[in-house]
């Protein structure tokens, strides 16, 4: 049998080719470390959570003992029930707005160093919890593992909470008591920029 | 170039191309023990069950600590050997997250609890591990091998956390074991939910 060579070489380069190229990755990856990255990063990569969480630890850091660890404990705990009807599917109205909105009610609290009664600030607290929670809930990916993302991101929130709580400590200095109040103007800002769409 | 000097280069080029077959998970080609040993930590659900209860008895005290360890070994050993008679990976997994989801939430709202029930949370926690932690060995020397260092790497593990948590003397410390509880809390929830309604969507 005769074989043409450029015929057959030209064959075999076109497989080495196919077995050279790499997977597509069209979807997130599968295993505990992608669904602990995709966890990590949601609400790392998200503006809007990001200023929301540094404002509760700012809030908590301005308030001081028992909320400045009280607060950052609250939240996580009642941002996984609204993580839980994000996960369920169950529709809650205003989830972006109540995000923004957030960012501009704990803003202006620290900005103008509101200092409410430890349950009232909870409450606060925890009612906008729900809101950040349902978005990283609903929005968790199918293919992601799930107590890798939910670990993910329950720590994301916990270590921005643990950057607003470093800011707000320099709330022991006078000069940064006002460094902190701006910050918080600053995330109300920010929080109305979101909220009218602007950002 | 001639022709056939073009298909030998690339005939050659196939054959360095290849990637190896594996025919088993990456972890497997590290041997029966560092397998046992590494698999309550690798596996997200028996690592969250593992640091809650290291947790929880480093936060109760000594007494509990002095309890609840051999307890915890006691029950590694149990859950490993009812699974060789029986599979029960569901029923793990839903124990596992009990566990975790039990101890980090008395840890995080600072309840003291009795020693007794500390050690029997550490005996359903450790059946729950040695049930998930199921080694995949061929022989039984080597299942022997992989389970008994799955009983070292929890016990170990939580033996550390535990006296790290008794050791803490400062405000912060305290605040950093409750707030790791309610992380653990806030993320067997998620899990929790996940599993009840998350995967029939």
């Amino acid at each position: 049998m005769k074989i043409d060579i450029t015929r057959a070489s030209a064959a075999l380069c076109g497989l080495g080719l196919f077995i050279l190229t790499g997977p597509a990755f069209a979807h997130t990856e599968t295993g505990a470390s992608s669904g602990f990255l995709s966890g990590f990063f949601h609400p790392v990569f998200g503006v809007d959570h990001v200023v929301a969480m540094v404002a509760v630890g700012l809030w908590g850091a301005f308030l001081g003992a028992p909320a400045i660890w009280l607060l950052p404990i609250v939240f996580p705990l009642v941002m996984a029930l609204g993580g839980a009807l994000g996960i369920a599917q169950i529709e809650l109205p205003g989830v972006e707005t109540g995000i923004a909105l957030s960012a501009v009610i704990l803003g202006l609290c620290v900005a103008f160093a509101f200092k409410p009664p430890l349950w009232v600030a909870a409450i606060i607290v925890g009612a906008f919890a729900i809101f950040h929670g349902h978005a990283h809930g609903a929005e968790m990916p199918d293919a992601a593992n799930a107590m890798s993302y939910a670990l993910g991101f329950v720590i994301a929130t916990g270590l921005l909470h643990l950057c607003g709580i470093a800011i707000g400590a320099l709330v022991r200095w006078p000069s940064g008591v006002m460094l902190v109040r701006g910050a918080g103007g600053l995330i109300a800002v920010a929080g109305g920029a979101f909220l009218s769409g602007i950002v | 170039m001639n022709g056939r000097a073009t298909t030998g280069i690339a005939a050659a080029a196939i054959l360095v191309a290849t990637a190896p077959a594996r025919a088993h998970a990456p972890l497997e080609g590290v041997g029966e023990f560092y397998t046992g040993l590494l698999h309550p930590i690798i596996v997200p659900a028996e690592l969250l069950a593992t640091v809650a209860v290291g947790l929880l008895l480093g936060f109760c005290g000594p007494k509990h600590c002095r309890l609840g360890i051999p307890f915890l070994a006691a029950g590694l050993i149990l859950g490993l050997a009812a699974g060789v008679l029986w599979t029960a990976h569901g029923i793990s997994t839903g124990l596992l997250l009990g566990v975790a989801l039990a101890a980090a939430a008395l840890v995080t709202s600072g309840l003291r609890v009795r020693a007794g029930a500390v050690a029997v949370l550490a005996l359903i926690g450790g059946v729950a591990v040695g049930l998930d932690a199921q080694p995949d060995a061929e022989t039984f020397a080597s299942a022997l091998l992989a389970g008994a260092a799955t009983v070292l790497s929890v016990t170990l593990l939580t033996l550390i956390l535990a006296a790290l948590v008794l050791n803490r003397k400062k405000f912060w410390q305290e605040v950093a074991v409750r707030v790791a509880g309610s992380w653990i809390t806030a993320s067997g929830v998620l899990y929790f939910t996940w599993r009840l309604v998350g995967t029939s969507q």
